[in-house]
């Protein structure tokens, strides 16, 4: 399976933009700097920032500070555990589905965290050596914008490059593989997907060179947006019933993923009007997808969710595709596995795929 | 794993790195130009 033409070359416009985008926040901060008439590096007295966490979330302040180890895991699991309470994962949630969404989960906690500190501690020093906190002196707004920038649209490319190059595609089915939504789906990824996200290491850079505290806020942001966008609690629900918050949905819909919007990336449709698995790729904010014309904004909600060539493969393969393949006859991850990507693909329509649509079915017929 | 796995994977870590790479070469590149624009 080859890239479309036309489609590398809108990829290749949008990463020209995105190039321009990264420099933003920076160019804003010189220009901060040429009209304040400061140079805060010279003595460093930048003072270090600090965000006050109010008094009602108070309790939750342990957890946001530690997000990056136990406290995501914690915060997880609650929302979780009323997803759970809610039924909101129906009947759907099979043991075979289980053990994926648990392994997903939990193995990356204790096998990432290794690689993550050997690259901040052992190779970040040798790779940018003397650049240790050199850019601590930038004040908190700009590295909150520079991380916030940085980290996801790295990931919005990340994503979306997995989707639309064919090849990548593979790394990514187990996200899209669960005929259902919810918390653990945020988690559900082949560990070779999540071992090198870009944006973890780019973070972690920024980091070491000074933008740790942007990054934690950034970080605890992201985690509460991403969380709830993949939920099946539909937060955003409300926005759209009533009249007086619609304004509030207009915005809140195009800058950051909505349950409606991220749940339409996980429909099994395409071209209906809610479900668009072929776009609205963004993790925190959906403003990539508004500037690259990737997504549509929906406030409706998909009824069935995840891909048309899954054949519930084993746990192990889902979570470590290729170096484990699946032993399920026709699967994309067997052995020489047909390599479909995200596509529709009526002729390979498979009468005895469970999550075939009844529409797509009479598609393919006619 | 076959040598084709070990190729796909090989060329996933590629366009991970270079999708990390660029951003960061813009952005402390730009960090650094800021210093050094302004120190004059």
């Amino acid at each position: 399976m080859a890239l479309d033409k036309v489609l590398a070359k809108k990829i290749g416009k949008d990463i020209s933009v995105s190039l321009f985008i990264y420099a933003l926040p920076v160019v804003a901060l010189f220009a901060y700097f040429a009209i304040k008439g400061q140079t805060p590096w010279v003595n460093n007295t930048h003072q270090p920032a600090n965000v006050d966490v109010p008094a009602v979330f108070k309790f939750l302040e342990p957890a946001l500070k530690n997000i990056r180890s136990w406290g995501f895991l914690v915060i997880a699991l609650v929302l979780g555990a009323i997803e759970f309470a809610l039924g909101l994962y129906d009947n759907k949630w099979t043991k075979s589905e289980r053990k994926v969404d648990i392994v997903c989960f939990l193995a990356p906690k204790f096998l990432l965290p290794p690689v993550t500190a050997f690259f901040s501690l052992k190779l970040l020093p040798l790779i940018l050596p003397g650049l240790a906190n050199e850019f601590s002196w930038v004040p908190f707004w700009a590295g909150f914008f520079i991380i916030a920038v940085a980290d996801d649209l790295t990931q919005y490319w990340y994503h979306r490059l997995h989707h639309q190059v064919p090849f990548l595609w593979r790394f990514h089915r187990t996200h899209h593989s669960a005929p259902y939504m919810g918390m653990a789906m945020a988690s559900r990824q082949n560990f070779i997907y999540t071992v090198f996200f870009s944006q973890i290491y780019l973070t972690a850079a920024l980091i070491y060179l000074g933008l740790g505290f942007p990054a934690l806020v950034v970080t605890v942001i992201k985690s509460f947006i991403t969380l709830s966008a993949h939920s099946s609690i539909a937060w955003d629900k409300p926005l759209y019933k009533y009249k007086a918050l619609h304004p509030i949905a207009w915005v809140l819909e195009r800058l950051i993923s909505t349950p409606a919007t991220h749940q339409s990336h996980h429909a099994d449709t395409v071209g209906d009007g809610v479900g668009n698995y072929k776009g609205n790729f963004g993790n925190m904010f959906f403003l990539w997808d508004v500037i690259f014309k990737t997504g549509i904004i929906t406030r409706r909600y998909p009824t069935t969710f995840g891909i048309k060539f899954y054949k519930q493969e084993e746990w192990y393969a889902q979570f470590l595709w290729p170096i484990f393949k699946s032993k399920v006859a026709g699967s994309e991850l067997s052995a020489n596995g047909p390599e479909v990507g995200d596509e529709v693909g009526p002729v390979l329509f498979d009468e005895s795929d469970l999550y075939v649509s009844k529409q797509l079915k009479r598609e393919a017929v006619a | 794993m076959t040598l084709t796995d070990v190729n796909i994977i090989s060329k996933k870590i590629l366009v991970g790195f270079l999708i990390f790479v660029v951003p960061l070469i813009i952005i402390a590149g730009g960090l650094l130009l800021v210093k050094i624009l302004l120190n004059k």
